[in-house]
């Protein structure tokens, strides 16, 4: 007659302690390295996000500048002028929140007069911080207008505080021939 | 008694087996957190990238824009400061080709890019502005070239190029 659990005397205590931390540890390494990458996911994307929606947005901005002309001399973050068509433009750095509040984005206005924030639409999305935007014009009969657009690359889990400046200058093509 | 020697042979066994199906993990693991930071890493120069594409296109406006003022200018040639050949350094205060001395930029307390040391600190980023005159005096080919070298020591450049013709007439 066979007795095929004669031989077996199941665990002892010790064997399972040791299968239950070799196990524990298994699980806590691996779920460590999950959690970790997720987060740096989310760093990666957000990096890409925000460069992707700045470089968008000066494109935009210098596009419409090398046509533009009759420029505004620009309040630190604000500054105005004619599109090709003869229509008023207007870009600064406006607040998604209530008075001021929220995160910041780039905003752009183009009504005949961009007297308050909410004239200004973002073109910028609502989850990319802009740290800053300033505007240089070096005016003249050939208008030179320097950007620069500080945008925030912080992983909102280890609260570093990091940004990068993208700048770039644009030479209106619309040169005032008669000074 | 042989039934306590059969115990006693496997219990190290185990053990080994145990550490090597561990060390294992640990490798490939290793291997996650390995291309986990080189595609942040990766991530952070694309950003680099980024800046450097607009500080090189920002050296392609500025030749534009002393261009057009040549062209305003009663008396200048429309290329005059443009010499073949020739490497300048700008930024986006220079009157003319050449007006900063040293191509680092600085970065300035206000955030932006210059080519002026003092007070401002050094950013990674290089500019130089190639210039090459063809076509008879008709044709300037202006290179801007931005390099940068990252966390790593990795050497980047990206280089935009333009050409700008004599076609305006008084």
């Amino acid at each position: 007659m066979r007795q095929p659990f004669k031989n077996n005397q199941g665990f002892t205590l010790m064997e399972l302690l040791v299968a239950m931390t070799v196990f524990l540890l298994v699980v806590g390494l691996s779920s460590g390295v999950f959690l970790q990458t997720l987060r740096s996911q989310r760093t990666i994307t957000n990096i890409s996000e925000s460069m992707n929606n700045v470089t968008i947005t000066l494109e935009q901005i210098a596009r419409e500048m090398r046509t533009g002309f009759d420029f505004e001399n620009p309040s630190s973050d604000r500054i105005g002028f004619r599109d090709g068509y003869g229509n008023y433009v207007a870009y600064a750095l406006v607040s998604l929140g209530e008075n001021g509040s929220g995160p910041h984005a780039i905003g752009r206005c183009s009504e005949e007069i961009c007297g308050t924030e909410d004239d200004f639409k973002p073109v910028t999305s609502s989850n990319v911080e802009i740290d800053g935007l300033r505007f240089v014009l070096k005016n003249g009969r050939v208008p030179l207008i320097t950007v620069a657009a500080e945008v925030s690359i912080d992983s909102k889990r280890d609260e570093k505080e990091a940004s990068i400046t993208l700048q770039t200058s644009v030479s209106s093509r619309i040169i005032d021939k008669n000074g | 008694m042989a039934k306590l020697n059969w115990i006693k042979k496997q219990q190290g066994q185990l053990l080994i087996e145990a550490m090597v199906a561990v060390s294992l993990m640990l490798v490939g693991l290793l291997g996650i957190f390995g291309v986990l930071s080189r595609s942040l890493g990766l991530s952070r120069v694309a950003a680099d990238q980024f800046v450097a594409v607009n500080l090189a296109s920002e050296g392609i406006e500025i030749a534009k824009n002393i261009l057009d003022k040549n062209f305003l200018a009663v008396g200048a040639s429309w290329n005059a400061g443009f010499f073949d050949g020739e490497e300048y350094y700008v930024d986006y205060r220079s009157e003319g080709l050449g007006d900063c001395t040293t191509d680092e930029l600085y970065f300035t307390g206000q955030g932006f890019y210059e080519c002026n040391p003092v007070g401002n600190t050094k950013s990674k980023f290089k500019r130089v502005l190639e210039v090459a005159i063809k076509a008879d005096g008709n044709m300037v080919a202006v290179k801007s070239t931005v390099n940068w070298t990252a966390r790593g020591g990795l050497n980047s450049d990206v280089t935009v190029e333009d050409h700008f013709y004599n076609w305006r007439k008084p």
